[in-house]
């Protein structure tokens, strides 16, 4: 690239930066305000911190699924708002996009079905044997289709995600294993298993966004 | 590990992704492997030298020496 393109191409860099902070700010507080009006209906629900914490982890995923499936399918939006080059890098990423865009979307349905199921002691919108059908439906797909993203990927993204399992792994001790920890002590009640669930998925995506970046897949292309 | 994969590529006359494509990998790992962010396994650091027609340490530097 030449001297007189650089101010131009930085630009053009940040402005893409922007709209995607923009559009993943707005949209998800969006989401999450739209949830959350919704579900105040349902008495004693947005009481559980879980289920907010659960809930709040299935919009990040379906919103990823989201831009992700519209970026791939849209290539004028998926050029602001996906890191990609080009449309023709687009097309040859599609596919395998499409696929993380459905696991994103299927672990977003099963986070969704646990926050709105009813569970022992504690009441839902969603009846159990119907949540427990979907949650598993959804669950089994969306690591099934996580393997498959992973293998369809070249070299670089296998050991991407090989380093986002060990890192998750560590995360997991340290928050997950400390706060057992802890808790047999006597110091804090011991974590709901939907926080441990949704707290594994919110785990995962924090160490892929560890691994991406020490990898410079984060910087603006 | 520091190394000359873009001047390679560049006296090639090839972009990222036409190397990448000749390659069979992506265009993100050629641009990792580039600025260093990425090593590239042992398959496609050999892959990459017999392309360019360069020793592999050529292509990839390397400063540790062997202790006397």
């Amino acid at each position: 690239m030449n001297a007189l393109s650089r101010p131009a191409d930085d630009r053009r860099k940040l402005r893409k930066l922007l709209i995607q902070l923009g559009l993943g700010g707005v949209s998800g507080a969006a989401a999450m305000a739209g949830s959350l009006f919704f579900l105040e209906r349902y008495e004693g629900l947005l009481d559980q911190p879980e289920r907010v914490v659960a809930l709040g982890t299935a919009l990040v995923y379906g919103l990823m699924a989201l831009v992700v499936a519209a970026g791939t399918l849209a290539p004028a939006f998926g050029r602001l708002a996906l890191n990609v080059e080009d449309r023709e890098e687009l097309a040859e990423q599609r596919p395998n996009l499409l696929v993380g865009a459905v696991s994103f979307a299927l672990a977003a349905v099963m986070l969704l079905t646990l926050t709105l199921a009813d569970s022992a002691g504690q009441p839902g919108p969603i009846s159990q044997p119907f949540a427990a059908i979907v949650a598993l439906v959804a669950g089994v797909g969306s690591v099934g289709l996580s393997i498959a993203y992973r293998n369809a990927g070249d070299e670089m993204m296998r050991a991407a995600s090989r380093e986002a399992g060990a890192v998750t792994i560590g995360l997991v001790f340290l928050i997950f294993g400390g706060w057992a920890a802890a808790s047999q002590l006597g110091f804090v009640p011991m974590f709901a298993p939907l926080l441990f669930v949704s707290g594994l998925y919110a785990l995962y995506l924090l160490a892929v966004f560890i691994v991406v970046g020490r990898k410079g897949l984060l910087a603006q292309r | 590990m520091e190394n000359r994969v873009r001047d390679w590529r560049e006296q090639a006359g090839w972009s990222q992704g036409e190397l990448a494509r000749r390659l069979g990998v992506s265009r993100q790992t050629i641009n990792a492997v580039e600025t260093d962010k990425y090593d590239p396994s042992l398959p496609l650091a050999l892959r990459m030298a017999k392309l360019f027609a360069v020793p592999v340490d050529q292509l990839f530097l390397d400063a540790w020496e062997p202790q006397a």
